[in-house]
């Protein structure tokens, strides 16, 4: 039992040096967020870097009375706008792309950082928000009651914040004035040992102890547990990639062919940077092409580079008109490659959000839908799942007709005959090609499902 | 809860004391402390008030937790008796040996409750309990016998621990700090020389299924009859089914629950209708119905039933498993006649019609 007392003792000496790195994040105002310049309660928030993060824990542990004073304290600085409790924990269901998430949001600024608040009610409701792919979360703050240490089910807390990829989580210890300093000791190590057990770095994640109601009630000596965790949030959370710096991807629109000059592709710029004179690659709908970007124009006029979010116009050298088609993608030399196969998390709405009303089971063929392209898709449930209803969310492998760019956390909907999204989906991860003779329904259920194929043959009898 | 907090205040300030005057004390209290919470898994409050009361006894403090568990589960169970309790699971228990199967559902707040090994094991319990209940349950000369629970009888069932799961209801309540529900069972007992009886769970995330007690957001129990094919046609359906790759009769009520859990429907259909001469105009009735959705334009002479797509009867549904075939077709194909079925949704509407014990066969 020594032992433990002594670890304990190592945690705090870690703790108090997990104040340094807050220097790093001084360098991360020079970066501008569109989504930032949008909502932001105040001008100044313009050039801050905007991060995603959300409450979980028990119903009774005092997340929205963490989020409610967190606005509070902001607020007296003129970082927040101040809303109350009962403003907060309405849950309101709101549509994101035709999908009804029950969830809070609330915005707040630390003087470095933007920061988009989300509370979910259920898990399920956190799976679709990762799925429909509108907020990934860059940090999770967990808020445990230290009156009553961990539950049972923030052990679902923590596999929640796995599977739908939060890196890292914050502790906030609430309540602690109801309870001595032993106790909340013992409750920080159990938090750091649970995390440690799934996972996450229980060392060296940061917990912050404070008295939430407190804080919300105006307490003064309170109200810097919120000034700790809002350091804490703007040391500890990663600054979000610039988009502009990574490889670039075009996903073409159309293409027509220019008199004398060639071929111009037409798109939007999903991210990176592409400059007059990049070689790149076509690929895509089977395809694989080598070009060089010859010129760049927006609106007709011929400019040196393109960044993010920019619509425009490519010419490419040594492209035959009938080789282009909608949906390819340019993208610089050996950095994306097509694939015809992956695994993905993927939701069924429901009836009322325009869905199925019958289940889909393995073998379901429909279009999928992506950047600009579609592609006919087979999609395969995992076993031992037989079955999904609207609504469910589920594990999936997708075979496509024709080998397409994919990659890793790529959103796509899947749509029935009458053009309604029936699906939506994100990639987990990209898997060896199967082979396409001519229909995907002759796909052996073995390429398919290669690790589990035996399971299959002998569930389906054939 | 003020007591409770005036309680903790209290130890507070008697472990400063403590802690003021020698520091040997201090670290075998908070060892005693670390110890009970991870022993019991009772809150910190209440391994607090423990130690408060018994000091280093570790024993006593543990068994006066467990004891006041009970209490302190029924207590917040009234504290939270209002909440909106929207999640859970529906338990699927049945045993083809003793013509038993309990179909049943239990309410929580959040999934992340619903998720948790407790509140699975709380599940698995009363499905145990409804099942020992039914061994005392006789068919009377029926073919078979349903039973609806209602919320109160069912927390008077009896436990293998013999407790009621009334108690074991609130002792979860205490430990993982929700309101929960036991809202509905339905019980049934079959005369198991005439008629056999089926279940299934669906669930989207992978739930562990333990003691033949199934847990999903969807339940369905299926009661069918299959008459024995005479020895004659017996190779010859054998050699039928094989070709069309279907499944013995169990894997068929199995998947035929799954077929209730997912397309839903509302009434079996008449059997009668399946004599030869009622075919036709059943055929032209499935027709008619497509057109009237104005879905499928195929020609009125085209005598292939189509399934509506809002077909509510079972029997004229396409059957999940193969949608080339009706449910009709299956059941024809294996001697087989479903006499009644059941299905579960999570948050479903409760049948008040169910309440009066129903008697068929």
């Amino acid at each position: 039992m020594a032992t433990s007392v002594a670890l304990h003792k190592f945690y705090r000496h870690l703790l108090s040096k997990s104040d340094f790195p807050k220097f790093i994040s001084a360098f991360s105002t020079c970066n501008v967020s569109f989504a930032a310049a949008k909502n932001a309660p105040v001008a100044a928030a313009r050039a801050k870097v905007h991060c995603n993060v959300g409450t979980i824990g028990h119903v009774d542990h005092g997340k929205t009375t963490l989020t409610a004073a967190i606005t509070r304290v902001q607020a007296k600085t003129g970082l927040a706008k101040f809303v109350a409790y009962d403003q907060i924990d309405k849950a309101p269901e709101e549509q994101r792309r035709g999908i009804t998430i029950n969830a809070t949001h609330v915005e707040y600024d630390s003087p470095l950082r933007h920061y988009a608040h989300t509370d979910c009610p259920g898990h399920r409701d956190y799976v679709k928000n990762m799925i429909s792919g509108t907020s990934q979360m860059d940090g999770a703050i967990l808020v445990v009651a230290a009156t009553d240490g961990h539950m049972p089910q923030t052990r679902e807390h923590l596999l929640l914040a796995k599977q739908i990829g939060v890196s890292h989580i914050i502790v906030f210890l609430n309540k602690t004035d109801l309870v001595d300093l032993e106790t909340l000791e013992l409750c920080e190590i159990e938090m750091r040992e649970l995390l440690t057990d799934y996972g996450y770095d229980g060392l060296a994640t940061p917990v912050v102890s404070g008295s939430a109601l407190k804080a919300l009630e105006g307490d003064l000596e309170a109200e810097k547990c919120i000034a700790k965790l809002m350091d804490v949030l703007d040391s500890y959370l990663p600054e979000p990639r610039r988009d502009t710096t990574s490889p670039f991807l075009f996903p073409i629109e159309n293409a027509f062919s220019v008199a004398q000059r060639g071929i111009v592709a037409i798109g939007t710029l999903v991210r990176g940077r592409i400059k007059k004179g990049d070689s790149a690659e076509i690929l895509g709908h089977g395809s694989e092409l080598k070009t060089v970007i010859a010129d760049v124009q927006v609106f007709r006029q011929s400019v040196p580079f393109v960044e993010a979010g920019q619509n425009c116009g490519l010419l490419l050298r040594n492209v035959k008109p009938d080789q282009l088609d909608r949906g390819m993608i340019v993208c610089p030399p050996k950095i994306s490659k097509a694939y015809n196969h992956f695994k993905a998390q993927l939701y069924f709405l429901t009836k009322h959000e325009g869905g199925r009303n019958k289940p889909v089971r393995s073998g379901y063929q429909q279009q999928m839908f992506s950047y600009t392209w579609n592609m006919e898709a087979r999609i395969d449930l995992r076993p031992p799942m037989e079955m999904l209803m609207p609504g469910d969310n589920g594990e999936v492998y997708v075979a496509l007709r024709k080998h397409m760019v994919l990659e890793p956390q790529q959103r796509f909907t899947i749509r029935e005959a009458n053009q309604s999204t029936v699906a939506t989906g994100v990639i987990t991860s990209l898997l060896p090609d199967v082979l396409v003779e001519k229909t995907l329904s002759k796909v052996s259920d073995a390429d398919l499902l290669n690790e589990v194929a035996k399971e299959v043959k002998t569930k389906r009898g054939k | 809860m003020r007591i409770c907090v005036l309680l903790a205040r209290g130890t507070q300030t008697l472990l400063q004391q403590r802690l003021f005057s020698t520091t040997a004390t201090q670290a075998v209290n908070k060892t005693a402390l670390a110890t009970l919470r991870k022993k019991t898994g009772y809150t910190f409050s209440n391994c607090k008030k423990a130690l408060d009361q018994f000091g280093d006894d570790l024993a006593s403090a543990e068994k006066w937790l467990r004891d006041q568990a009970q209490k302190e589960g029924w207590a917040k169970a009234t504290k939270l008796q209002d909440r909106v309790v929207s999640q859970g699971l529906i338990g699927v228990r049945y045993s083809p040996e003793d013509g038993t199967a309990v179909l049943l559902e239990v309410n929580c707040e959040t999934d992340f409750v619903a998720r948790n090994a407790k509140f699975h094991e709380l599940v698995n319990t009363v499905a145990e309990a409804c099942s020992r209940e039914l061994q005392l349950k006789a068919v009377d000369g029926a073919s078979y016998h349903k039973w609806s629970i209602t919320p109160e009888l069912l927390a008077s069932f009896k436990s293998s621990h013999d407790k009621t799961l009334g108690d074991l209801t609130a002792l979860s309540i205490g430990t993982l700090g929700e309101n929960i529900v036991l809202r509905r069972a339905l019980l049934v007992k079959i005369n198991s020389k005439e008629c056999k009886i089926s279940g299934y769970a669906h669930a989207s995330d992978s739930l562990p299924t333990s003691k033949c007690c199934y847990l999903g957001r969807y339940g369905a129990l299926v009661i069918y009859r299959q008459s024995p094919p005479s020895s004659k046609t017996n190779t010859a359906t054998e050699q039928v089914a094989e070709q069309a790759g279907l499944l013995s009769s169990e894997d068929i009520g199995r998947q035929l629950c799954q077929h209730i859990v997912g397309m839903n429907p509302e009434s079996i259909g008449k059997m009668d209708d399946d004599v030869p001469e009622v075919i036709v105009p059943v055929r032209k009735e499935a027709v008619v119905d497509t057109r009237g959705e104005g879905e499928n334009d195929e020609p009125v002479e085209e005598v292939v039933p189509v399934a509506a797509d809002d077909e509510s009867r079972l029997i004229y549904q396409e059957f999940l498993t193969e949608p080339t075939m009706t449910v009709r077709d299956v059941l024809e194909q294996n001697n087989m006649e479903v006499l009644d079925f059941v299905r579960f949704e999570l948050g479903g509407k409760t049948q008040e019609a169910e309440a009066t014990d129903s008697e068929r066969g």
